[in-house]
């Protein structure tokens, strides 16, 4: 009998398997099971225009119960899943209740790494809508914000709260911004970017502990000074959600371990998508976990490919893509650029904000990724050139000509 | 007949819809799509889906007529 298919997980990688699904011409049932109550939710928004207040709830929504409705995707919200049987092809849920499935997308996601220090209640942390409702509270009568890890989201709360007028400071170990991600010639550009707006940065440093104040919080850092805040915000990563999967059987490893279709290993008919997901990826002969939005969206439609079309799988293979929005810059990185042993920088016409694309090869010559400042049309040549497997010199005379 | 529709406003040229679709999407020196092919019929309706799946801020849809 034929069960459809359960989704748990009703974020971006949970929303769009259901979604592509549908496209593809699947007529059976499908469920997407999700822990928070709010309807599906849009994340880049969080740390960025909902945070800041200029968008609604609304604004952000990924799929509507209406929308739900109309596709036939059954929607339930606030329902925890306490375990699987595999065996069985079943999902139990907290309360007791049995669902049976004929496939099952785990697309749970990953939870903001809590903080390791004994701080006093109040340290924030951004994952969900509730924490950014939460984040935006706070930032309206704050006056002084404290953002500890520089990294994606402590960036780009920083920025949101530095154009609402907060005075913020940046603290982290590493020796600018986004380091691992941006490369370092971009990176540089973004210390200076927060450092013009008037931002605090303490790079190469770090938190020894977090106290109460009579303002609200003193951090005491690793240089000797502390420092006073009425609000703080702890951008040190992400969990993958694999708590509950404990005793279900699954390979777990940092995420649930699939192989290069997705599938987790050794449980048929079970799949994994976007930020919870560990798998083969044959292009760069690796198990990867990526968490980052365009990786949960190519995983699902990929996904909702092998389970409509089982006699003609797809290998998920992405060339990696990830942008972050600060002040007035996009940028925007493919391929991984961190460890490249060599970059070449080519700059584009436009100065106000600078157009600049980083260009990085491996050992072998060939394009291996690529960094870029405020200049889409590079960013997409640079997606097309790796997808091509173009050598960095083709590469460089290629975003050249359209400088 | 299908018909591709952007709203450009939204669109933050990410270009997911041109690597997916290059016959039908391009990007400009502004970094806002472009749609070169905005009419197509059934066969090309998979792909087209995909596209407008792929686009980060939701600025593409598909009219039917």
């Amino acid at each position: 009998m034929n069960h459809g298919t359960v989704i748990v997980g009703s974020s971006v990688g949970g929303v769009k398997t259901a979604q592509r699904l549908r496209d593809e011409g699947y007529d059976d049932p499908i469920v997407i099971i999700g822990a928070e109550e709010d309807e599906p939710y849009d994340k880049p928004p969080l740390s960025k225009q909902f945070l800041a207040g200029e968008w609604s709830t609304e604004r952000i929504s990924l799929l509507s119960r209406a929308d739900a409705g109309r596709s036939g995707i059954g929607l339930r919200l606030g329902t925890l899943v306490s375990s699987i049987d595999l065996a069985g092809r079943r999902v139990v849920l907290a309360d007791g209740e049995r669902i049976a499935y004929s496939n099952l997308v785990i697309a749970t996601g990953a939870s903001a790494r809590p903080t390791p220090w004994d701080s006093p209640p109040g340290v924030r942390l951004l994952r969900t809508l509730e924490d950014s409702r939460t984040l935006r509270n706070d930032l309206a009568q704050a006056t002084q914000l404290m953002v500890i890890g520089a990294g994606l989201i402590g960036t780009e709360v920083a920025a949101t709260a530095n154009r609402l007028g907060v005075a913020v400071t940046i603290v982290d170990p590493m020796r600018g911004p986004v380091e691992r991600v941006l490369g370092r010639e971009l990176s540089e550009q973004l210390g200076r970017l927060h450092q013009d707006h008037g931002v605090e940065t303490h790079f190469e440093t770090s938190v020894n502990g977090i106290r109460s104040s009579s303002g609200g919080f003193l951090a005491d850092l690793s240089n000797g000074s502390s420092i006073e805040s009425d609000m703080v915000l702890a951008g040190l990563g992400s969990v993958p959600n694999t708590g509950w999967l404990r005793d279900s059987g699954l390979v777990l490893r940092d995420g649930v371990v699939c192989d290069e279709y997705s599938r987790a290993i050794g449980a048929p008919g079970v799949f994994a998508v976007g930020d919870v997901a560990r798998w083969f990826h044959r292009g760069i002969r690796q198990y990867v976990r990526v968490e980052h939005w365009a990786n949960a969206s190519e995983q699902a439609a990929c996904v909702a490919h092998n389970i409509v079309r089982k006699r003609d799988l797809r290998a998920h293979q992405p060339v990696e893509y990830v942008w972050s929005d600060q002040y007035d810059w996009k940028f925007q990185i493919v391929g991984r650029l961190t460890g490249c042993p060599v970059t070449q920088l080519v700059e584009g016409q436009r100065k106000e904000p600078p157009q600049l694309a980083v260009l990085g090869s491996d050992d072998s010559g060939r394009l291996s990724g690529a960094g870029v400042a405020n200049w889409q049309k590079a960013a997409l040549a640079c997606r097309q050139l790796l997808a091509e497997g173009a050598n960095v010199g083709d590469a460089v005379t290629a975003v050249e000509a359209i400088a | 007949m299908f018909e591709l529709k952007a709203n450009y406003d939204a669109c933050e040229g990410h270009g997911n819809c041109v690597q997916l679709a290059p016959d039908h999407f391009d990007l400009g020196e502004d970094g806002v799509v472009i749609i070169t092919n905005a009419r197509f019929g059934d066969s090309d309706l998979g792909v087209l889906e995909a596209a407008v799946r792929s686009c980060p801020v939701s600025a593409l849809w598909i009219e039917r007529h």
